[in-house]
């Protein structure tokens, strides 16, 4: 269906829910307690979508030029917000963990990606992931405590591990600790070529092993090499792929083009194959994570593998070192986002849940994309580059297309589909070095070989953990710290020395590079007070990406990253969207601001519960009809 | 705390003492609970929510073994998963070609490597189709036939048609097929061991010889004497390196008499007195300035292999390694003897990894038992150990000519089978893989000065604690 037939038949779609809604539409005066639940045959169901780096600038252009006519039809019909306030820093953690709890990071603990936790050595860091919050109730364990059906997909607030944090239904994408590799492979001739296959030149063999760090086979595919251009040159441009000993379906791969192999037919686990490079007789394939779906109740499990091997999240480090293109990258990247939406429609099919929520990858994923190589400096806000913006066209329009389907699924007469973004990002030209400036300071020491560094903690003063533009710098306290260097009495000094020394990284016009620095009590403004933050917490200027690698000396260097988010997040660009529709919602209404806590809240109010006692975020005003 | 190598003292065969040892050991747990009541006060709660273990949804009701049919005539393949390396792993490769090649049923294998192998064979087993074959742990043996998922394997091993004969039943080890990591009151195996791992103590003979000894120590406190007598600032000399380890600690505790679960709970004793023992030993070896801790496994034989270092802790499977290293930096004559123990009766504690086969059809149970059945043979039983450094499952292995040559070549062998005879598996202990890390990372705080024993195992405890709690 192209752009403005799908708006026509979603413009339908959406005057009958118009219609049906105003037939009985609820009170929103009606304070929802628990007393008020419906019966799940009445209830009107949610949907949340989640654009992961869909900035509003970026939104509002490819609205404009046509290429997202369903989130242009919501927009028009339904609710809308001028602002979109995640929390800061505006991550991954915090802003999945906040806008599934209403919670502030404050509250939630989860303040980075990455951070120190109380009572751990002074260099241990964790995941976010790893320490989900249990004290503060995510809103579908909210929902199913008042007897609503949830699902998530791809959630990452969401763990299937950890009961507190399980939906009825939960799909996800498992790794083995098989880690991409390129793999270079020299041929060899085939004696006796198939006489099936097609070649130009003499037909190649090769194994390919894919295997873990540890030397552990996971699996090997015997590989057949064809040339299949009659133009005299000897390109071996085709592979047909089987794995070894077993008589399964062979895998066809093109020069330039990705994959997907089975690495273990029970676990349905694979990889994907990107043949990069054909040179004579020798090849090269790129070999991606080796990841599979999980599924939790087990029952859905086995209904989860029609859905084919779930794609891996692309590899940012694959596009760096050159090991993809930004093609391939993006192809992976439309790939997963695919399946993300393939699997949310299945488990919408089969289980009808109250409450889903989905995510969509691969906006974030696209502006990553962008070849770091061909930007000198990170261009401004607002004006990408051409690589960029063809990317992010690729990426809206899929987008565009996994809504359509969703929406032709879900019947908006008795639903609500709400469509958020977070963990907005902008290219990064400079990385600053948070640890190299504490060494500067004298407040940081480490030993080691390269690339093996450890701190000294005996002689450590302070240390930063920071991923994107946000760090937190933790002080090696006394009675705190398990091997505290730092008495109490100079505490203010040691918080004094970093805040000079961060203040004093400039860039080359003398400006300073960092937008906040900010001891722990002036955190609260943020709301971002937590004993898993540090004792300062900087922000850099967008364009600048802080790296903790422990091995650096200078101060700044090249970018590590292409993109990143956790910087300031009041700046509108870096800001996300709220668009939503529903039979109990407004019609053609632009709120100014909502909040990524207010989600949650919002949604008890839909579903006619009462949030969780520890939601801080409010029911959004002036979206109800 | 420098108590505790004095009580150790006593001559391994001495039975006049025992009425002594027993009394110290009395007194040793006394102070050391006194010890630990006091600091248990100092510890510092965890914060940190461990992430639990992928959760197993049991069987209601299993299927009661089939009864054991012929297979049909008809090939058949089986999913045999591990998550071996190295040359184990080519080794178990070798071993299952030539069962497909030897087996009379046209039976095919496909062997996978997973990592991690607990995770993905509980995804599988979730969606219905789990391998039908797993060298696994005995905590995932423990924790998959509670679930009822795992077939037993008592009608095999006797079946007259395809169980073991009564020779090679009694050539084997009997804790080779004994029930040692089913629940409790469970009598009927789910699993057999295989790639059995035996603690050793590392001596350089070299070094030892210098200080005028000539046997390997038999107790703790021999040990702590001559760690102190190797060492020597000028010449770079130490007494001993130690990466802690969580498996080498539990059997330093069980070898003191030491319990690592309440044996009818099975709720993980981090914080006994044998396990204050071990970690005040720790301490007062480093706190003697004699020996030392570093992270890295490899970095102690690195650093063992240069000569300098008196003692080492490892296992048998290490040793291969060991021998190449050492040889590979110039050699010096070492050997390897049983890690001190308290009781008279000398023991050693055995971990394997364990064959366990998931309940599927009766065809493909019985083509994994067929396999499993291949790999307690005898050849394939000292190739792997030849290979590998396993302690061999036969009682007649040493007198194979292929172990007899083995043994010409790596003569600490001998000591490993020596040790076989007093041999019992490592109890079985739930969640014992993140229980483990928990003990390798109170005792690095131990080794770090950073805490006291009671003190690191009280919080190790504790965290255990939260892991075992449903």
């Amino acid at each position: 269906m192209n752009g403005p037939n799908r708006c026509i038949w979603l413009a339908l779609v959406l005057s009958a829910m118009c219609c049906c809604g105003q037939a009985s539409p609820p009170d929103p005066t009606v304070p929802p307690t628990d007393a008020t639940v419906l019966s799940p045959a009445h209830q009107t169901g949610v949907v949340i979508l989640v654009l992961e780096g869909a900035r509003p600038d970026w939104t509002s252009q490819h609205i404009e030029r046509g290429l997202a006519p369903n989130l242009a039809a919501m927009s028009d019909r339904g609710v809308s917000a001028t602002s979109f306030r995640p929390v800061d820093p505006n991550l991954k953690g915090p802003f999945y963990v906040s806008l599934s709890t209403g919670a502030f990071p404050q509250t939630t603990g989860v303040v980075a990606n990455t951070y120190h936790l109380p009572g751990q050595p002074l260099d241990r860091t964790t995941d976010y992931s790893l320490t989900l919050p249990e004290s503060t109730e995510p809103i579908w364990r909210t929902a199913m405590r008042n007897g609503l059906v949830t699902a998530t997909v791809l959630w990452p607030a969401a763990d299937m591990n950890m009961p507190e944090l399980r939906a009825s239904y939960m799909i996800d994408v498992a790794q083995s600790e098989i880690k991409p590799n390129l793999h270079h492979i020299a041929l060899e001739a085939v004696h006796e070529p198939p006489p099936d296959r097609t070649s130009y030149s003499i037909p190649q063999q090769a194994v390919l092993t894919i295997q873990d760090a540890n030397g552990g086979h996971a699996a090997e595919f015997r590989i057949l090499a064809l040339d299949s251009l009659d133009d005299g040159v000897q390109q071996y441009d085709s592979l047909v792929l089987n794995s070894d000993a077993f008589a399964e379906q062979p895998t066809f791969l093109r020069l330039d083009k990705c994959a997907a192999v089975t690495v273990s037919p029970r676990l349905q686990s694979g990889a994907y194959l990107c043949f990069t490079a054909s040179e004579g007789v020798s090849l090269t394939l790129y070999q991606s994570q080796v990841s599979y779906a999980s599924a939790y109740p087990p029952e859905i499990a086995a209904g989860v593998r029609d859905l084919g091997i779930p794609p891996p999240s692309p590899d940012t480090d694959a596009l760096r070192l050159g090991w993809i293109t930004p093609e391939q990258f993006v192809e992976i990247a439309k790939v997963r986002a695919e399946w993300a939406m393939r699997a949310g429609l299945h488990i919408y099919r089969k289980y009808h849940p109250d409450l889903l929520l989905l995510t969509q990858s691969i906006i974030a994923d696209c502006a990553a994309a962008s070849p770091m190589i061909q930007i000198e400096k990170a261009a401004p806000i607002g004006e990408e580059t051409a690589e960029l913006s063809e990317h992010l066209a690729l990426a809206y329009t899929v987008v565009d297309t996994h809504l359509e389907d969703l929406l032709s699924l879900v019947d908006l007469a008795n639903s609500a589909v709400l469509v958020v973004s977070g963990e907005t990002v902008t290219q990064v030209d400079t990385t600053i070095r948070v640890n190299a400036v504490l060494k500067s300071a004298k407040l940081l020491q480490v030993q080691g070989p390269d690339d093996q560094e450890s701190v000294v903690l005996s002689r450590t003063r302070a240390l930063a953990v920071g991923d994107g533009g946000a760090s937190h710098i933790y002080v090696n306290l006394q009675g705190r710290q398990q091997a505290g260097t730092v008495s109490p009495e100079d505490y203010e000094q040691v918080l004094a020395q970093i805040t000079e020394a961060f203040g004093a990284v400039k860039d080359d016009l003398g400006e300073g590079t960092f937008s906040r620095i900010l001891a722990a009590d002036q955190l609260s403004d943020l709301h971002l007070l937590s004993p898993n933050g540090g004792d300062i917490f900087v922000q850099a200027q967008p364009g600048y990406y802080l790296d903790d690698g422990l091995e650096y000396t200078r101060l700044t260097g090249p970018p590590t990253a292409i993109t990143a988010g956790g910087y300031d997040a009041s700046i509108p660009e870096l800001q996300g969207i709220f668009i939503a529709i529903g039979d109990q919602l407004a019609l053609r209404r632009t709120l100014p601001v909502v909040r990524a806590v207010d989600i949650a809240p919002t949604i008890a109010k839909i579903q006619r519960f009462s949030p969780a006692l520890t939601c801080e975020g409010k029911a959004i005003e002036g979206i109800w009809r | 705390m420098l108590i505790l190598p004095v009580l150790f003292l006593r001559p391994r065969s001495s039975a006049d003492n025992v009425g002594l040892q027993v009394s110290r050991i009395a007194l040793l747990i006394a102070l050391v609970f006194a010890s630990s009541a006091q600091l248990l006060a100092c510890a510092r709660e965890p914060r940190q929510t461990l992430r639990p273990a992928p959760t197993l949804v049991p069987v209601p009701n299993p299927s009661p073994t089939p009864r054991i049919r012929t297979p049909d005539s008809t090939a058949c393949s089986i999913d045999f998963w591990h998550s071996l390396t190295g040359a184990r792993q080519a080794c178990l490769e070798d071993l299952v070609e030539a069962f497909e090649r030897q087996n009379p049923h046209g039976i095919d294998v496909r062997l996978e490597y997973h990592q991690p192998l607990d995770t993905e064979i509980t995804t599988a087993l979730s969606a219905g189709t789990p391998p039908d074959l797993v060298l696994a742990s005995c905590e995932q043996e423990l924790r998959y036939a509670a679930a009822g998922v795992l077939l037993p394997l008592a009608d095999y091993l006797t079946s007259s048609d395809w169980g073991l004969s009564k020779v090679e039943a009694n050539d084997l080890w009997p804790f080779v097929t004994a029930p040692s990591c089913t629940p409790q009151g469970n009598e009927n195996s789910t699993g057999v061991m295989f790639d059995i791992d035996v603690p050793l103590l590392l001596i350089n003979r070299t070094l030892l010889a210098s200080l005028g000894q000539e046997a390997a120590p038999q107790t703790w406190e021999q040990v702590r004497n001559l760690c102190n007598g190797a060492r020597n600032k000028k010449a770079g000399t130490w007494g001993c390196v130690m990466s802690p380890d969580g498996d080498a600690l539990a059997n330093w505790a069980l070898n003191l008499g030491g319990q690592l679960a309440d044996p009818v709970t099975m709720e993980v004793v981090l914080d006994s007195p044998e396990m204050v023992a071990v970690l005040s030993l720790l301490h007062d070896f480093t706190d003697d300035g004699c020996a030392y801790c570093v992270d890295d496994p490899l970095a102690v034989r690195e650093d063992f292999a240069s000569g300098e270092i008196l003692f080492a802790f490892a296992t048998a499977i290490e040793m291969r390694g060991y021998s190449d290293r050492i040889a590979a930096l110039g050699g010096f004559d070492w050997e390897v003897a049983p890690v001190p123990h308290l009781i008279d009766e000398a023991t050693v504690h055995l971990r394997s990894s364990r064959l366990i086969i998931f309940r599927s059809s009766e065809r493909q149970q019985l083509a994994a038992w067929l396999l499993v059945k291949w790999l307690l043979r005898l050849d394939s039983d000292v190739q792997w150990a030849q290979t590998t450094g396993a302690a061999a499952m036969h009682r007649s292995a040493p007198s194979t000519p292929e172990i007899a040559a083995y043994l010409g070549q790596h003569p600490w062998y001998n000591t490993v089978l020596d040790m076989l005879s007093y041999a019992r598996p490592v109890p079985a202990v739930p969640h014992w893989h993140e229980t483990s890390s928990l003990l390798a990372e109170a005792a690095r705080a131990v080794c770090q000065q950073q805490m006291d024993p009671a003190g690191a195992l009280a919080a190790a405890d504790a965290q255990a604690d939260a892991l075992h709690t449903p």
